[in-house]
């Protein structure tokens, strides 16, 4: 049992003065979900944390010129519920209710999803298939880096210690688009996910165009899965397709055995949500 | 049931508003006054020598109280309900990573938690058993001084090798069953407090809290007299608050320091301290004859104990004693071994070896009626024990016992009879689904013993008190661990006294109050608890009738009791119970006991049982080929429990037993590995939540036993044990390959089904209908 400092920011330019002044001493939290647990079964140990709960300014969501903004305190419930990413980003809709509980989901938010850098993060597929981009904010200024490069390993990411997480950003799916997110855990809910397949494209004259494929859980960081999505590209939907592509997404995958799963079960996996997701979305029910 | 007022009705539990209101307190929401946290130090290895335990530092931490070792344990420092062969605190050796080495009381729980990092232990780590197998070999390290071996039985009754020569058809096969947590509720609590006269009163979860008594006055060598343990209300147990968990700890704070003091389990020293289900790993070999008719049947039962006895014994005893499970069977042999090994501990869980055994007779009974191409029901019902018979090991059914008919319902139930067009509707019959999914209907059948068996004390007793205001109180030493059994022995007393169930004020697990009632387990508390219950409200209206007499002017046979009166022959004249209750002659008690009926001869300990439940389950599954996940759909239950006295406790037994076995078929399972738990957060062990629960039907069958109250008897573990093997059986139907090694999780199915996942078959193909 420890004691830890706790310092709470109300506004982003208090957060961004105590990250300046001693961003490597200190640790933030949000809705605590992951943090908690990691410095109660010490696989984490800070030695002071920042409380970045109270900041108002980053709790919304927001659709501008075809450009959807999640601040980085928005929850997965409010992601759940949101009229914008039910029609701009439905897939991101799925990743968020399959997290966790009601009562997680309503601690928990995007920005810690993310910054948390889990390979099976359920949000992280769905901002990688969406080519989504992260604001970080530090006092040096802002800048901005692909959802798809952040997490560089296990729990590790390029945010510098001085820098916060303030926003994540896409541009809305076009009308003619077909997106999923498609996992499995232990149990239906209420478990980490094994493996989480994420797609999205666009549908030209009955053909995929555009095609994203995100693969969490199978890989050290969630993946992108370029030769799978080549596979569908420029293709009209058939289960034969769909299974060409599955068989690329089995060997884009490289899961390691667990606890939870086996590398086996989940390179499969990989393949098969794919299969059961394009179904569900070009033939209804799946 | 004809006429009852109270009897078979739909009572919703006395105790329900208070736990939904928060006002009742379960163990862990107790506290007091200058209270103390306890907490354990459990062993860093699985097997190890304890050098040295040096408590200096821990000691030294502000805010710690005491810092105790097996030096300050003054009795005999053992504890275990068979025998007693494991330390409250261990002395020089440690035998699984659960095992206590030190106790710490403090004035926080955090500071309790810090002085635990603060004991030193020295350890030499000594060769590892975590084999089953291997301690049996003759060079197996010895765990203990009497060797490996906890228990074993061997029986033979006619020839089973001339049997199987002559059988038409012989399956063999080798079932695994995993260890599994009981994953109640609540965690182990309690609180402890010593009395200026010297009077300990532990307040704490458990299953019996008379024989807890005895366990603490031994281990710690107090008076029995001056220890009183009040457990009425605890959350959840399946038998995994059986055995003594935190009480001895708490007697032994609360003497050595003076002050009130409280523990409270981590989930995560939950599960690696706690007794388990054990694994039992099951080789049958059964040979039917072309009729359907079970010739001969050969067992070998090797069950994994853990690190020390508890109930290991008992249990192997009753998978044995279920083996063939409710079937005639003419040539059997059996043999069965029990090992102490360094993989936790397992003992009392809900089926009590029942359920291993019927796991793995079940899904024989489908592979028989598969290869006999015969009706897996129509299997069962030519082979099932009748009244009258006697089977297994030598039992003989006199009592109520009615499997036959549990079969009949399920053969007529619509879920069988129209299960061809029912497993043609996967993925419900249209989308893409429909060429992944495959369902599967399966049955399995269960029966098992009430009470503890034969040559081991098996009583109950009830207390009923007549108070001032007409209303009674009612004295009864089981616990309510969620079953309901408080609600439904409310109902016995009120359908004898009727008075209405809010007039019944009732006492429970109190030794201090109750009387001994005996364990709650082993499917007794309703039969057992609920006869003495009955005999004591008959007692009671007994003696008011005798007060009443005089005063009425009529004799005392000729009065009745009715609407919370004595009333006279003609019902002219009427006396209310709080009239009787001003009368003089001081308090009225009625008092009544039931000695559960034995067999006339003892097989070993606790074998044979006399009285016995049973159940069958039909379940649907749909299994999906694309990701191995199966889902059961619906199930169907028929317990043979006698007379219903409460459906609402009867329906919530089958779900939940239905739930935890659909548990134990497709997700939970402790992990170990070189004798340490690998999964010990319920994020990790994976119990069904209400996603996995398919709709249940349970549809009791009623056969009446004329010792039970009313002709009820119980019902408790027949609820849960024949889902895992139905499912087994099922998946089975559904995709044509059997399972014996359980869970059957996703990974286990996609292997299995080696690459025939739906798109890898090419994705054309449409779904075949049916089998």
């Amino acid at each position: 049992m420890r004691e830890i400092e706790t310092v709470a920011a109300r506004t982003l330019d208090e957060a961004l003065d105590v990250l300046a002044r001693r961003g490597d001493g200190i640790r933030v939290i949000a809705g605590g979900t992951d943090v908690i647990v990691q410095e109660l079964e010490r696989r984490k140990e800070a030695r002071a944390l920042l409380s970045i709960g109270g900041i108002g300014a980053l709790r919304s969501i927001t659709e501008d010129g075809g450009r959807v903004r999640i601040g980085a305190l928005v929850t997965h419930r409010e992601i759940e519920r949101s009229p914008v990413i039910r029609r701009r980003a439905p897939l991101l809709r799925e990743a968020a209710f399959i997290v966790g509980s009601p009562q997680i989901k309503n601690l928990a938010t995007i920005g810690g999803n993310i910054a948390n850098a889990s390979p099976v993060a359920d949000s992280v597929p769905a901002l990688m298939a969406l080519e989504a981009t992260i604001t970080l904010a530090s006092r040096r200024g802002e800048r901005r880096v692909p959802v798809a490069e952040f997490a560089t390993g296990p729990g590790r990411t390029v945010r510098r210690p001085d820098e916060l997480i303030t926003e994540v950003s896409f541009d809305a799916l076009p009308p003619d688009s077909v997106s999923f997110y498609e996992r499995l855990g232990q149990r239906r809910l209420l478990s980490i996910s094994k493996v989480g397949v994420a797609f999205r494209a666009r549908l030209r004259d009955g053909r995929f165009a555009g095609v994203a494929v995100a693969l969490g859980a199978v890989a050290p960081t969630v993946i992108m899965a370029p030769r799978t999505a080549a596979a569908l590209e420029g293709e009209r939907y058939s289960p034969e397709v769909a299974g060409r592509a599955a068989r690329a997404a089995e060997e884009e995958s490289r899961a390691i055995t667990d606890l939870r799963s086996t590398s086996d079960y989940r390179n499969r996996m990989a393949g098969a949500l794919l299969v059961r997701g394009l179904a569900r979305v070009m033939e209804g029910r799946g | 049931m004809g006429g009852y007022k109270y009897i078979g009705k739909r009572i919703p539990r006395i105790d329900a508003r208070a736990k939904v209101d928060g006002s009742l307190r379960y163990p862990s929401d107790l506290s007091a006054e200058g209270m103390i946290w306890g907490r354990v130090l459990r062993s860093a290895h699985p097997h190890a020598r304890i050098l040295s335990i040096d408590t200096a530092e821990a000691e030294r931490l502000p805010g710690v109280v005491a810092v105790l070792t097996h030096k300050d344990v003054g009795g005999t420092n053992r504890f275990g309900i068979e025998r007693q062969d494991q330390p409250v605190l261990c002395e020089d050796r440690v035998r699984y990573v659960g095992d206590a080495v030190a106790l710490v009381g403090a004035e926080t729980k955090e500071i309790a938690e810090r002085a635990l990092d603060l004991i030193r232990v020295e350890y030499e780590p000594l060769t590892l058993l975590d084999d089953p197998r291997a301690a049996l070999e003759p060079g197996a390290v010895r765990l203990h001084e009497g060797g490996n071996v906890v228990h074993e039985l061997h029986f033979t009754r006619g020839d089973a090798a001339a049997g199987f020569a002559a059988a038409d058809l012989v399956v063999e096969r080798t079932y695994r069953t995993q260890m599994m947590d009981h994953a109640f509720l609540e965690c182990e609590a309690g609180l402890a407090r010593l009395g200026d006269d010297g009077v300990l009163t532990v307040e704490c979860c458990g299953q019996y809290a008379f024989r807890d008594v005895t366990q603490i006055a031994r281990a710690l060598d107090y008076p029995p007299e001056k220890i009183r343990m009040i457990e009425p209300y605890t959350g959840g147990a399946f038998g995994g608050k059986d055995e003594v968990t935190v009480q001895i700890h708490l007697a032994l704070l609360a003497l050595k320091t003076r002050r009130p003091c409280k523990i409270w389990l981590s989930r995560e020293e939950h599960f690696i301290s706690c007794t388990h289900r054990h694994p039992v790993e099951i080789r049958m070999k059964t040979g039917v004859a072309r009729d359907g008719k079970l010739v001969a049947h050969e067992v070998q039962a090797l069950q994994d104990g853990g690190a020390y006895a508890s109930l290991t014994g008992p249990v192997l005893c009753l998978v044995v004693e279920h083996c063939c499970g409710p079937y005639l069977v003419p040539n059997l042999r059996v043999d069965g071994w029990a090992v102490y090994t360094n993989n936790g501990m397992s003992g009392a869980y809900r089926g009590f070896g029942a359920t291993q055994a019927h796991v793995a007779m079940e899904s024989q009974m489908d592979l028989l009626a598969r290869g006999l191409g015969m009706d897996p029901l129509g299997l069962r019902a030519r082979n099932v024990i009748r009244k009258g018979d006697t089977f297994g090991i030598g039992q003989e059914m006199v009592m109520a016992f009615a499997v036959d008919k549990t079969i009949e319902r399920a053969m007529a139930h619509p879920l069988w009879r129209d299960r061809e067009r029912i497993r043609g509707a996967a993925g419900d019959g249209a989308g893409a689904a429909r060429r992944w999914k495959r369902r599967g209907i399966g049955v399995a059948t269960c029966f098992q013993g009430s009470g503890l068996g034969k040559g081991l004390p098996d009583y109950a007793a009830t207390t009923i008190e007549l108070a001032g205001d007409g209303s009674v109180n009612l004295f009864q030493g089981t616990i309510e661990i969620g079953q309901g059994s408080y609600t439904g022995l409310a109902q016995v007393a009120a359908e004898i006294l009727d008075i209405p169930i809010e007039r019944i004020t009732f006492i429970g697990g109190d030794t201090g109050r109750t009387l001994d009632s005996g364990t709650t387990t082993a499917s007794r508390v309703m039969y057992a608890a609920g006869e003495a219950t009955l005999r004591a409200a008959r007692d009671l209206v007994a003696k008011m009738k005798e007060r009443a007499a005089g005063p009425m002017g009529a004799p005392a046979e000729s009065l009745a009791a009715g609407g919370g009166a004595i009333v006279s022959g003609d019902g002219r004249r009427s006396m209310s119970f709080a009239e009787i209750a001003a009368l003089p002659g001081g308090p009225i008690r009625g008092e009544g006991w039931f000695h559960i009926p034995a067999a006339d001869r003892e097989f070993s300990m606790g074998l044979p049982h006399l009285v016995f439940c049973s159940n069958t389950q039909i379940v649907l599954v749909e299994v999906d080929t694309l990701t191995g996940e199966v889902a059961v759909l619906k199930a169907v239950a028929f317990p043979d429990c006698g007379t219903v006295i409460n459906p609402i406790n009867v329906e919530g037994q089958s779900e939940g037993g239905i739930v935890m076995g659909i548990g134990y078929a497709l997700y939970e399972e402790n992990v170990l590995e070189k004798g340490r738990f690998m999964n010990t957060g319920l994020s990790t062990y994976i119990v069904p939540s209400s996603w996995e629960a398919p709709e249940i039907e349970t549809i009791p069958v009623e056969e009446p036993e004329g010792t039970g109250p009313f002709g009820a008897r119980s019902v408790a573990e027949v609820v849960t044990t024949p889902t895992a093997p139905a499912i087994l059986n099922a998946i089975e139907d559904a995709i044509g390959i059997r399972f014996t090694e359980m869970p059957v999780t996703p990974e286990k199915i996609v292997a299995a089904l080696a690459g025939e996942s739906a798109y890898r078959r090419g994705d054309t193909e449409g779904t075949e209908e049916g089998h």
